[in-house]
């Protein structure tokens, strides 16, 4: 840090931090894992402490809901940005039972029809065979298109709106962010009013015209007690929650293979290996590195007294590199069986997506390590994702022969 | 600008979003103390960053928790750019 001053132990906003979290999160580990920091929240940080507190109901989720919703209440008589809560409101990541519930089995309900298998391989050769250059950004041109692809057909959306979607996913996803300047604030209001619009037509469209599309069946199927406002907050959430998580997953997982040749070609001579390779690739470097909770009762964790209230940042790629729990946590070994991490968080919030996640990782890595015998990184250090709620690369030029 | 006119602009800032009164803000006080909360401290911030044209950290508030500190980083923070 500049001014000479004493870096504190919490400090995610930091460059060198979003370049390599981890060793921030080793200290954390180290020297005070249930942490109160300076923002007065609680960092947890060991593996047993995050799985306890994602089990336990008495955490309960939706401290950034709650936080957004009082600042939209807060900023009104500046500027209006109702529009966040709308978004947002009904985003299941936030909610609790009995609502959560409810819309967490109707949401599985509808999406666990879908045979995703052949749609997918048919994106990845899509987007392979435009990769004709022998130079290209493997996070802008491969990781990031297919993800988007995938979710849009699904839900029945056009394929020429994907980069639109995208350009709106990417501002949306700050409602994650952990902190929020005022113009993140009104950044995020705009991309929820357009997100909003785009599937208040795309509801309207589907209603009057009914096809086979995830959302024409959320339309149908709609119990009495979600109203249509919420289905618009399902869907920019299932977009959303499906599409940055996946392509972060996709490129950080082959920026780790191309920085281990060794890796690389036995992924490349050992195919099926895959589906075991991606659990560790997402237990190494996971997109979604933190989720919140709040305690709703004084409770005691790893030593410390936790009032009622108070906000907690679980640090979910730092209980993976965790070696009380993990055998040798910072060597990446992709054959690592079994490999329980948290990547997908745990608990009733454990991702309901995982299926979808994991099934594009595996074909998206595999036809690329198939299709192209070696790469070479041509940006180093890679640059990324400007916080730690989505870690992702944002761009990441290669040469491959 | 010197550094009074900074310290001066710090203190009126936080006197208008909190209402707090001018005569409790003392170079050792506390921010958590002045009424100042994660929501106000954005607009405080906000206003900061228009007045000087330039970005700040949103946590630098709690990375610099005292109204002297905190001044300190503004100062430094803004010759350095």
């Amino acid at each position: 840090m500049k001014e000479g001053l004493k870096q504190p132990l919490w400090a995610p906003l930091d460059p060198e931090n979003l370049l390599d979290p981890y060793p921030m999160y080793a200290r954390l580990r180290t020297h005070d894992p249930v942490h109160h920091s300076q923002t007065k929240e609680w960092i947890i940080s060991r593996y047993s402490d995050i799985r306890d507190v994602l089990r336990n109901p008495a955490f309960r989720a939706g401290n950034r809901l709650e936080w957004l919703s009082r600042g939209v209440k807060y900023f009104n008589y500046d500027e209006d940005l109702r529009f966040i809560h709308e978004a947002i409101n009904t985003f299941f990541l936030f909610l609790n039972p009995p609502e959560h519930t409810l819309i967490r089995s109707y949401v599985v309900k509808n999406l666990a029809e879908f045979k995703v298998e052949k749609l997918i391989e048919r994106v990845v050769n899509d987007r392979l065979r435009q990769l004709n250059n022998q130079e290209f950004d493997l996070v802008t041109d491969y990781a990031q298109p297919l993800p988007v692809s995938v979710i849009a057909d699904i839900m029945g959306l056009p394929a020429s709106d994907c980069l639109y979607l995208r350009s709106l996913g990417v501002r949306m996803h700050r409602s994650l962010d952990l902190y929020h300047s005022y113009k993140d604030l009104v950044n995020l209001n705009e991309a929820s009013r357009s997100f909003i619009e785009y599937f208040q037509l795309h509801i309207r469209q589907k209603s009057d015209h009914p096809d086979e599309s995830l959302i024409s069946k959320l339309i149908r199927n709609r119990p009495d007690m979600i109203s249509e406002a919420q289905l618009i907050s399902i869907c920019i959430f299932l977009f959303i929650a499906s599409e940055e998580t996946t392509s972060s997953a996709i490129g950080t997982g082959l920026w780790h293979l191309i920085q281990n040749p060794e890796h690389y070609s036995m992924l490349r001579s050992h195919p099926t290996k895959v589906e075991i390779a991606v659990q560790e690739l997402l237990r190494y470097d996971a997109p979604v590195q933190i989720v919140g909770r709040i305690a709703t009762t004084d409770s005691l964790l790893g030593g410390r007294e936790i009032p009622a209230g108070d906000s907690l940042t679980l640090l979910l790629a730092s209980g993976n590199r965790d070696d009380a729990f993990f055998a040798d946590p910072d060597t990446l070994n992709l054959e690592r069986v079994p490999n329980h991490h948290l990547a997908f968080s745990a608990g009733p919030h454990r991702c309901l997506g995982d299926w979808l996640g994991l099934l594009q990782m595996q074909k998206a890595i595999a036809s690329f390590v198939q299709r192209f015998p070696t790469v070479e990184l041509l940006s180093e250090p890679p640059e990324w994702n400007k916080n730690l709620a989505v870690r992702g690369l944002r761009t990441l030029r290669v040469r491959v022969g | 600008m010197t550094k009074d006119e900074i310290a001066g602009f710090v203190k009126q800032s936080i006197i208008e979003e909190t209402g707090i009164d001018a005569s409790s803000i003392n170079q050792e006080a506390p921010l958590s103390t002045l009424g100042i909360d994660s929501l106000s401290a954005i607009v405080i911030l906000n206003r900061i960053e228009d007045h000087y044209h330039t970005e700040l950290n949103p946590l630098c508030f709690w990375d610099h928790p005292t109204v002297g500190e905190f001044t300190n980083f503004l100062c430094s923070h803004l010759k350095a750019e």
